[in-house]
């Protein structure tokens, strides 16, 4: 099985290999055989990954340990879904299921888009290729997931292996990985065809409305990847909060942000013709950063408490980062005249503006990010002095970046395309202003003195009467005209345009998420040794340790502390935060117990132990608002599905009759 | 394992924060120092169990604020026993400034990039306004109407 397995990868690596090759020697020499056997071996090489997927998992579903990474990552009493996760678990299951999806996409992509783009698809398959070559060729060479156990001559087993990582035994480890990738590998599809576009210099703005699907698909991905991994956090690791700053999950941020900016930035293509070179340098950017974050994870650039499976890849990294950037680089500077922009700016008071700004200010968080990230690695070189860069400098940098970036989320939609009259300023701002300004003032006198916090939750009163007005606004219109109830007003108003709505619910989405990060100014927390009886107050709440519990099972030994909570001398709710010991791996970790409320979490952790062993010591954390980044999760998905369904219909005629010189119109059509 | 609970026991051997100094503080200062066992976070923030680096870090820091010494003075001999590295953020002077610095000078930078952008385009549009034979108050009635329209299409 392991000589099959490593046959279909090194199959696989060639034939994603004879695919750029293919594809660029047939579209040189205008050799239309070349073209169509590039894309066969596309799908060959689809095949010969997926093959090569499923002999790796059946080894781990079947607990051949005999393979070296089974043994590793994996254990006979490993529940199934881990062991399905064990796939991803390790450096070179990882890169395997990177290149598996690499080679799905490649595959879909090429051919539903076959016929459209027939005269670029051979350089989309270039990008797509040549990037999937690159994956499977360090799975190939570097990072074989195949490797058997030797002893002598002879296959050897073991017994049993030694387990996957304690912290990835956890339901939303086992989804948040394959979300992630399908995040980072799918920007690879519009990054290819907006090169394939550059290439060959199309017309019009087609790439975009072929790849619009799969950027809002690879983007909610990419998002549901990011919140399940702080959501994993929260619950597993044990400290009480949900973003740490670490590399890792920097690196997944930092696509994100380009690819955000991307989404908004792209519409200016769309309706204006503008800012094409911009849109060539972001997309480029977010798949460039896609391959920065794997090679963080994977490369060991920058130690992480995320990064389950370093090795010394990094340095190839490297080189594919720099020939891709190079290459991008000289086609976009030697088609610049074909990147011309087709129209200008009117005003600086208009939707266009606002996006603009909007870009600045997402780069220049991704900026911020990037820079704290790597700035050990600058010190180190530049000084010699050894330095962390943790939360507190990426929250002092990023959290004035970031209620900016919330003011624009809000002003944006308020602003017409080409320009706004003055009128329709005051008429946009008026409410909007008043909702902020009053919040805030309310939440000064209520007794709050938490600038950041004051000024986070105004805005988010601002931008949420924003996203409202355009939903009531919209729905009065068409109530008037179909008499229907102001609700399904505005469900028929969302579904003519459920870009627009959806971006509107995506933007409510984010008004939620800064709700719950407000919250965190205002987090109290309490460690304290406790004896059975033992009572502690935190807050308005007691806590009260009724007993320690210990069970054991084939795949890990657990004590449980069980405390009953109460509120105000009110029994609410018996918490059980436990530690476990897992057997196969020797690791301990925590499962923290929480009481989800929307008001606050109450959140209890088994820290440890006291010095003499007799009793758990208890850490308490009460999180004001925490689930609202949850809750704005869900929108957030909600929002970006809504703009993913098709308009309900589309008018074919605008109303706008020809301008005469007279200042009279020569003739209206309607709909 | 012979005795899995044992073994949890020995393993989960930590230190406890003394009453003198409230938690709250104590981890407040400890979130200000990075821990080095491997965990990426603070010492603060690190559950590691019988960490080799957080507890002794820990008493260091109770020891001294117990003392009444300020947190900085503090901090500052945390920094100096265990190396610079144990800082979780640039300092504000030298090389570390240049750390504070860039995120906001890039913003700035990229806020004039806008301005400067803005303003060539609207040089542009004027000119060619200036130009147009159709008078400026013809052009804005019907780029009004488009923009309604524009909206209703959208």
């Amino acid at each position: 099985m392991e000589n099959l397995g490593y046959l279909a990868v090194l199959l696989a690596f060639l034939l994603s290999v004879y695919a750029t090759v293919a594809a660029l020697a047939g579209k040189l020499r205008h050799n239309p055989f070349l073209e169509l056997s590039a894309q066969r071996a596309v799908l060959a090489a689809w095949l010969m990954t997926t093959a090569a997927s499923g002999i790796l998992l059946h080894a781990i579903l079947s607990d051949n340990f005999s393979f070296n990474y089974v043994a590793s990552r994996s254990n006979a009493d490993l529940d199934l879904l881990y062991k399905v996760a064990a796939w991803w678990g390790g450096q070179e299951g990882s890169l395997l299921f990177w290149s598996w999806i690499a080679a799905t996409y490649s595959f879909v992509s090429v051919y539903t888009g076959r016929s459209r783009h027939r005269n670029m698809i051979s350089y989309v398959v270039v990008t797509m290729a040549g990037t999937q070559a690159f994956f499977l060729g360090l799975v190939a060479f570097e990072a074989n997931p195949f490797q058997v156990i030797m002893s002598g001559p002879q296959i050897t087993s073991v017994p049993d292996g030694s387990g996957l990582n304690p912290l990835l035994q956890h339901p939303m480890m086992a989804i948040h990985p394959p979300m992630l990738y399908l995040g980072y590998v799918g920007f690879t599809v519009p990054f290819a065809f907006a090169l394939a576009s550059l290439i060959t210099r199309q017309p019009g703005e087609r790439w975009i409305h072929t790849t619009r699907v799969w950027t809002m698909v690879t983007w909610l991905f990419q998002s549901i990847g990011i919140l399940l991994g702080a959501r994993w956090a929260y619950v597993v690791l044990g400290w009480g909060g949900y973003w740490g700053w670490d590399p890792v999950e920097n690196a997944s941020l930092l696509p994100w942000l380009t690819g955000t900016a991307f989404l908004h930035s792209v519409m200016m293509q769309e309706k204006k013709g503008m800012m094409k070179v911009w849109n060539i340098i972001l997309i480029s950017a977010t798949f460039f950063l896609c391959i920065f974050g794997t090679m963080m994870t994977r490369g060991g650039l920058v130690s992480s408490v995320h990064a389950f499976a370093q090795s010394e890849i990094g340095v190839y990294f490297v080189w594919f980062l720099l020939g891709g950037i190079g290459i991008t680089t000289y086609l976009i500077v030697s088609r610049l005249d074909y990147l011309r922009s087709e129209a200008e700016l009117d005003s600086v008071v208009s939707r266009e503006s606002s996006f603009l700004f909007n870009n600045v200010v997402l780069l220049a968080s991704c900026f911020a990010v990037l820079w704290g990230t790597l700035f050990p690695v600058m010190t180190e070189y530049f000084t010699g002095d050894k330095i962390t860069v943790g939360a507190p400098f990426f929250n002092k940098v990023n959290v004035p970046i970031g209620l900016f970036l919330l003011f624009l989320t809000g002003v944006g939609p308020l602003f017409a395309w080409r320009r706004t009259s003055t009128e329709s300023l005051r008429r946009n701002f008026q409410w909007p202003a008043v909702a902020g300004l009053l919040c805030a003032a309310v939440l000064f006198a209520a007794g709050m003195r938490h600038f950041y916090a004051l000024v986070c939750f105004g805005l988010c009163a601002f931008v949420s009467v924003t996203v409202l007005m355009e939903f009531y606004r919209g729905g009065r219109v068409i109530q008037r005209k179909s008499g229907s109830s102001l609700l399904s007003a505005m469900l028929e108003l969302t579904h003519r345009n459920t870009r627009r709505y959806g971006g509107y619910l995506v933007h409510m989405a984010i008004v939620l998420m800064f709700v719950g990060f407000a919250g965190a100014a205002f987090n109290v927390v309490h460690q304290e040794e406790m004896a059975v009886g033992d009572t502690i107050a935190v807050g308005p709440y007691e806590f009260k340790l009724q007993n320690v519990s210990e069970m054991d099972n084939p795949n890990y030994f657990r004590a449980v502390a069980a405390l009953d909570v109460s509120k105000n001398g009110e029994f609410v709710e018996t918490l059980m935060p436990e530690r476990r010991f897992y057997h196969a791996s020797s690791q301990p970790t925590s499962r923290v117990d929480v009481r989800n409320r929307l008001r606050e979490d109450v959140y209890v952790v088994y820290a440890g132990q006291s010095n003499d062993g007799a009793n758990p010591v208890i850490q308490v954390y009460i999180n004001p608002l925490v689930n609202w980044i949850w809750i704005g999760a869900l929108v957030l998905v909600l929002g970006t599905l809504v703009a993913l369904v098709p308009n309900k219909r589309r008018r074919r005629v605008a109303r706008t009759a020809a301008p005469s010189l007279k200042g009279e119109p020569v003739g209206a059509s309607g709909d | 394992m012979a005795r899995p609970a044992t073994s949890l026991l020995l393993l989960l051997a930590a230190s406890v924060a003394g009453a003198a100094v409230p938690y709250a503080k104590l981890r407040q200062v400890a979130d200000r120092v990075s821990c080095q066992c491997g965990c990426s976070y603070t010492v603060g923030s690190c559950n590691m169990l019988n960490c080799h680096f957080r507890d002794p870090i820990l008493v260091e820091i109770r020891t001294g604020l117990e003392a009444g010494r300020s947190e900085e003075a503090v901090l500052e001999d945390v920094y100096a026993k265990h190396g610079s590295e144990t800082r979780v953020q640039p300092r504000t002077e030298g090389f570390g400034m240049v750390g504070w610095i860039a995120p906001f000078a890039s913003l700035l930078a990229g806020l004039g990039f806008v301005v400067w952008v803005m303003r060539r385009w609207r040089r542009g549009t004027e000119a060619r306004s200036r130009a147009s034979e159709v008078p400026e108050e013809v052009v804005d009635r019907y780029r009004s109407q488009i923009d309604e329209d524009l909206e209703d299409l959208e």
